[in-house]
């Protein structure tokens, strides 16, 4: 019994000891050690990760993809903690689609940081790091981030913009929409088990990705537009040549493109040559309109009824103004023509002679009515404005010049705007790309009348001679289509002497189809062609006809015939 | 025959030993003499001898003893249930009595601590989860970048001009008009006959809006057939194409991106504008448009814009 005893008493010193040791040792990392315990933890264990936000994708109007943004990584050094740089560069390398010697550069640095590749695909970015524990190279980190793409490449490259390596847009659209585009970024809480397994996670900030924009654009006529351009680009060697596709009756932008073409998955190095490039011309190209600017001499004389269609004008050769002589394109008899002629033969004289039956201050009115001298307001940034002279800045022979379309600057959106109102009946609207918003249509700003429906329509009809026989874009034809539209070939000011240059023009047409009922209009402006010929008819007019050609029975218009 | 010499009440078990008191002590006490008899007679109803309290719980006997003898109206102790829903008193006392209690305690605690695996366990599940996520999103942005350059339209028309076939030209187009709850008839019975051998012949059916001049939008509205038929097997031209409900519904939109035409071998559109010849063109003929050198004009400094006189064509 004694003996028991004994044994249960040891026992119990020995329980007893151990709890004693237990305590104290609880005591120890608890209270004494327990602050850099703790804080060693939350170091090892506790991670604040940056969730990046999606960038908003932006799609056609039928869905397309255009622009795209997917998971990606930074690969960033501490080249203090390469041990080995020359080896380290040596694999990596490849992997980061960089020169061994750029990276052995980065890697030697004597910096705590640098970066080696930005924003790689998530694969990629996944290959590198996989690598570098593989050859155990330390000193490696990847952080998530986001990577924009374009699915399309070039396609409306002008317009869609670019955004940064931050994430931010940079130009077009990208741009212009960046603040429904960029979402915010979030930030998760994740506590990891000793072998780095996330045992709790916890969003602090939520992530909110950016809103979708859905484009009026429609890749397919984009891409036609495009092609073609590509095209006058290769015949005629131009400086740039920009061409606008729209719904007359809304205003919704179906194609606008500019050449030469930009790849946006591939940017030029050269900071001055991307920034030419990504220069959106339909919107910012100040340009002398030329003969396609006598629609609003004629409108407006119409709309005050001081001419009609057939009202008959003694047309010379040339017009005296003040002290200039305007002559018209070709040499010919002094002949009766009709107003409809002088449009479908695009009369110099005839038009100024409308023009200065006008008067400086209606003609001045009629033009800002047809929103010259303002912007637009389309969706899109970088718009200019133009430049039209007030009356009071006019001199003795202005009237001479504005009537034709040379001595004001206007911009291709402006101009398709302008042909719109004629097209639709007479209403000015605002053009129009941003389609929707997270599935949201926009708001359409109201439209304003200019001209009389009546008018609108007799302007088509005048419009339908220039594509007719006798007209200066007669050999431009859509089979089982009738097409309306104006030429026009404006002289450029050379700036090298302050004259108005004998070799460059900018060659236009602006048009639409069916005459009849309008559904869709094209303008299309040529800047300085090069070679061959110089006439918005033999430049600008068949790359209308191309286009329209394309475009008509994609969409669905029915033949007027 | 004397009384034992004992003034105190007897003990707690009831012996009946002396207890010694110290004369120092408590209160001054009363004279035995003159409290009473010495002796007490002790009560009637205490029993003579009462079984010792033994340690341990309770037994059930004891226990109903003594709930007896509290007297269950007084106390209050037991909820005045119906005597259907109280518990037997015997399992009471099992539940709380018994050693089960060792097995529910131990229970719990395994099941707090499974509780708490779970717990991490759904935390690692969830990270792989977030991971997963990223991944599917990261795949799926991926491919609807993919798919994006995949129906290019210039690489369906490259494909499509590789395997033979061309652009249908406008002209070769033909729109019908719709004739409401007909065509639908039409149609539906069309979907219930068998599907056509894929050697028919390549026919034309469009539909148009009822009214012209309203908007026409592509999808679903207008068909343009034998979009699918390469160009060497296609005859139809604008006026070669008949009218038949069963056609193959190919839109527009679909024939024109692709490229597939019924428009014969050699129209096919080349995307490079040609540049038109000038004759019948008033302004071609005359390319020289601008003010005759030497002119007063093309001197004098012009005040608008700039110098010289323009001459600008159509």
């Amino acid at each position: 019994m004694a003996h028991a005893q004994n044994r249960i008493g040891v026992l119990f010193a020995a329980f007893f000891g151990l709890l004693t040791i237990a305590a104290g040792r609880t005591l120890y990392l608890g209270v004494l050690h327990g602050a850099a315990l703790r804080k060693d933890a939350n170091s090892q264990q506790v991670t604040i990760e940056e969730v990046p936000a999606q960038r908003g994708t932006i799609t056609d109007r039928n869905g397309t993809v255009l622009a795209i943004s997917e998971p990606a990584g930074t690969i960033s050094a501490d080249p203090y903690l390469v041990k080995n740089p020359l080896a380290a560069s040596e694999h990596l390398a490849p992997l980061l689609g960089d020169s061994q010697a750029a990276l052995l550069r980065a890697l030697s640095q004597h910096s705590g940081f640098v970066y080696l590749a930005r924003a790689l695909p998530a694969a990629r970015a996944k290959a590198v790091m996989a690598r570098a524990q593989e050859l155990e190279i330390t000193g490696l980190s990847e952080t998530a981030t986001m990577r924009r793409t374009y699915p399309r490449g070039t396609l409306a490259a002008q317009v869609l913009g670019v955004a940064g390596t931050e994430g931010a847009g940079l130009s077009g659209l990208e741009y212009a929409d960046n603040a429904l585009l960029r979402g915010s970024a979030g930030q998760r809480r994740v506590v990891s088990d000793a072998h780095g397994q996330p045992i709790a996670i916890a969003d602090v900030h939520r992530e909110a990705s950016g809103a979708q924009l859905t484009l009026t654009l429609d890749a397919n006529i984009q891409q036609r537009v495009e092609a073609v351009l590509n095209a006058v680009g290769s015949v005629f060697h131009p400086k740039d040549a920009t061409a606008i596709v729209l719904r007359p009756d809304t205003g919704a932008v179906l194609a606008m493109a500019s050449w030469p073409q930009l790849n946006l998955d591939a940017l030029p190095a050269s900071k001055a040559t991307l920034e030419a490039a990504l220069e959106n011309r339909a919107v910012s190209f100040d340009y002398e309109p030329g003969s396609t600017f006598k629609v609003v001499a004629v409108s407006g004389a119409l709309q005050r009824g001081l001419i009609t269609p057939t009202t008959e004008f003694d047309i010379p050769d040339q017009i005296q103004v003040a002290d200039r002589t305007i002559h018209d394109a070709e040499e010919h008899p002094e002949e009766m023509l009709t107003t409809e002629q002088i449009l479908a033969q695009s009369s110099n004289v005839g038009a100024i002679t409308i023009g200065k039956l006008e008067g400086e201050n209606t003609f001045n009115e009629w033009v800002h009515r047809f929103g010259f001298g303002a912007r637009s307001g389309v969706d899109l940034p970088g718009e200019e404005m133009g430049k039209v002279l007030e009356p009071s800045e006019y001199s003795g022979s202005s009237m001479g010049n504005l009537p034709i379309g040379q001595g004001e600057l206007v911009t291709p959106i402006q101009m398709a705007a302008a042909y719109a109102a004629i097209a639709n009946g007479g209403v000015l609207r605002t053009p129009h790309i941003v389609a929707a918003v997270n599935g949201h249509p926009t708001k359409l700003p109201a439209g304003h009348r200019i001209i009389s429906a009546s008018i609108a329509s007799e302007v088509r009809q005048m419009l339908r001679g220039v594509l007719a026989p006798g007209g200066t874009a007669s050999e431009v034809s859509v089979p089982g289509y009738q097409l309306a539209g104006k030429t026009g070939t404006a002289s450029k000011i050379d700036p090298a002497t302050g004259q108005y240059s004998e070799t460059a023009y900018v060659a236009s047409f602006m048009g639409f189809a069916p005459a009849s009922n309008p559904q869709l209009e094209c303008a299309v402006i040529v800047d300085e062609p090069q070679s061959g010929s110089i006439y918005g008819g033999t430049v600008a007019a068949p790359a209308f006809g191309q286009i329209m050609a394309f475009a008509l029975p994609y969409l669905g218009i029915p033949p007027s015939s | 025959m004397t009384p034992p010499p004992v003034a105190a009440p007897a003990g707690r078990n009831g012996d009946s030993r002396r207890r010694r008191v110290s004369p120092d002590f408590g209160p001054p006490r009363r004279s035995a003499r003159s409290a009473g008899p010495r002796t007490a007679p002790r009560p009637a109803s205490r029993p003579a001898s009462r079984p010792r309290r033994l340690s341990g719980p309770a037994t059930s006997r004891q226990r109903e003893a003594a709930l007896a003898g509290a007297g269950a109206g007084t106390l209050g102790l037991r909820l005045p249930l119906p005597g259907y829903l109280r518990l037997p008193d015997r399992l009471i006392d099992r539940l709380i009595g018994g050693r089960t209690w060792i097995a529910v305690i131990a229970f719990a605690l395994i099941g707090i601590v499974a509780m708490q695996l779970w717990v991490v366990k759904l935390g690692v599940g969830i990270g792989r989860a977030l991971e997963h996520t990223q991944l599917l999103q990261r795949e799926n942005a991926v491919l609807a970048g993919e798919d994006s350059a995949l129906s290019s339209a210039e690489r369906i028309e490259r494909l499509a001009l590789a395997k033979g076939m061309v652009f249908a030209s406008p002209g070769a187009l033909h729109f019908d008009k719709t004739r409401g709850s007909l065509d639908v008839r039409l149609a539906a019975g069309a979907l219930a006959k068998p599907a056509q051998s894929p050697t028919t012949p390549a026919t034309t059916t469009t539909t148009t809006p009822p009214a012209a001049g309203s908007e026409t939008e592509p999808a679903g509205e207008a068909t343009l057939a034998a979009g699918t038929q390469p160009a060497n097997t296609t005859r139809a031209t604008a006026g070669s194409t008949s009218e038949t409900q069963s056609a193959p519904t190919t839109t527009p939109e679909v024939a024109a991106s692709t490229g597939v035409a019924t428009s014969p071998a050699g129209s096919t559109e080349t995307a490079a504008p040609t540049a038109v010849a000038p004759g019948g063109s008033s302004e071609a003929a005359a390319p020289t448009a601008v003010a005759p050198a030497g002119s007063s004009e093309a001197a004098s400094p012009a005040s608008d814009a700039g110098g010289g006189t323009p001459t600008p064509g159509g």
